[in-house]
């Protein structure tokens, strides 16, 4: 789910944060620059690892900005294809369920990727699979478990007004495509509670 | 900014969680040391410049923002890692469990564990993080388990190695997580339904 990801940058030290020891404003520097923001096909830094090199600080002319090149590992949220996540369902349409973690909630799984024998509920608008004659619910809330299948990419850059199209829809800038077809998958409850009725049955 | 290596490194929820954890704690030291430092500069201070009793608000004002200036994180920092920790201890993750189910060692024993079995290092990984304690869990992690260990028993070892060295979570905690929110929906159901009869009546 989370990789490490190597990145050189150029840290600008304001004058106002003098006051901090130089580590710490590096650091705040480049938590401020890359936390909670998604950098394009590396995915959604989170935090500084570690600093693995520092130059020393120049200053420039005009201003007493201390410039320093650095060399650091970033914590990113990214993970692999066929990763297996746990999620909560944040909300269903008839084109699929919608998933979120605490930090990030651009999980999709369109409808074909539900186990075979799933439907929409219009009236509660949730999806229900039917197995075997049971009715198993795909409920709001509930904490599931999918694959990742795959993943987009949305370049957010600016486009010049001539070439703005109207009809282009903010998305978010990384989305993930995931899979709940596959025994084991879907909510836990399903999973954890029959295995646990099993042990229960073996006891007996 | 130059992207030196896109992955250098792929971590478990588990190291991502102690980091974030490290963090926070030498954080909340550096707040402390840095309290103390600028209260001791501020008395000298008033010492030197021959005022006494109580602190004028403004002052206080003052030594407030000087502590803040030092010790504020960035925001965005703040609210990522607050949404991290809050999604790693909720109660189907293995890190929800009090005490903390896995140590340093835990990554070194479980790849020496489950050497023989020849499993991925993306498997290990998940396992980690997932932490399966019956054959649905492991089916989704391992990828072809059926082909790959055709005896059942094999599997059974697979688990069992799991929870020899990652822990079994506790039932009645997942259960009472992952219920507490579908718990209001069907109460509020369960009332729907029942003016549903009483109409039907």
């Amino acid at each position: 789910m989370f990789i490490l990801t190597k990145i050189a940058d150029l840290v600008q030290i304001d004058p106002n944060d003098f006051v901090k020891d130089a580590s710490q404003a590096i650091e705040d520097n480049i938590n401020a620059k890359y936390s909670n923001k998604v950098v394009q096909k590396i995915g959604l830094c989170i935090c500084l690892y570690d600093l693995l090199s520092a130059s020393e600080g120049l200053i420039g002319h005009g201003n007493g900005i201390v410039n320093v090149n650095v060399e650091f590992r970033l914590v990113v949220f990214r993970p692999f294809k066929h990763e297996v996540m746990q999620g909560r369902i944040s909300s269903a349409t008839p084109a699929g369920i919608r998933i979120r973690t605490g930090f990030f909630d651009e999980i999709h799984v369109p409808a074909n990727m539900l186990p075979e024998g799933t439907y929409f509920d219009h009236v509660e608008q949730i999806f229900i699979w039917e197995n075997d004659g049971s009715l198993l619910h795909f409920d709001n809330h509930e904490v599931v478990r999918f694959r990742i299948e795959s993943e987009h990419w949305f370049d957010q850059a600016p486009v010049g007004p001539g070439d703005a199209n109207d009809d282009s829809e903010r998305t978010s800038p990384y989305k993930i495509t995931a899979t709940m077809d596959d025994p084991g998958l879907g909510p836990c409850l399903w999973w954890d509670d029959a295995a646990e009725e099993e042990n229960e049955e073996m006891e007996d | 900014m130059k992207i030196l290596e896109a992955q250098s490194a792929i971590l478990t929820n588990f190291e991502v969680y102690q980091h974030l954890k490290s963090q926070n704690e030498k954080h909340a030291a550096l707040k402390k040391s840095t309290e103390k430092r600028l209260r001791k500069e501020n008395d000298a201070k008033r010492k030197r410049t021959g005022k006494s009793g109580q602190m004028t608000s403004s002052e206080t004002f003052d030594l407030r923002n000087a502590i803040k200036d030092v010790t504020r994180r960035p925001g965005n920092l703040e609210t990522v890692v607050r949404e991290i920790l809050e999604f790693l201890e909720e109660a189907p993750s293995p890190l929800a469990s009090k005490p903390l189910p896995y140590d340093e060692n835990t990554i070194r024993k479980l790849m020496e564990r489950l050497r023989s079995y020849d499993l991925t290092k993306a498997e290990l990984l998940m396992l980690m993080n997932i932490r399966p304690t019956n054959l649905e869990g492991l089916n989704v992690i391992i990828q072809e388990l059926d082909l790959r260990f055709p005896e059942e028993a094999t599997q059974f070892e697979l688990v069992s190695a799991v929870v020899e060295i990652l822990g079994t979570p506790d039932v009645e905690a997942n259960k009472q997580a992952m219920t507490d929110a579908k718990e209001a929906k069907q109460a509020e159901e369960a009332q729907a339904s029942t003016e549903m009869e009483v109409v039907e009546e």
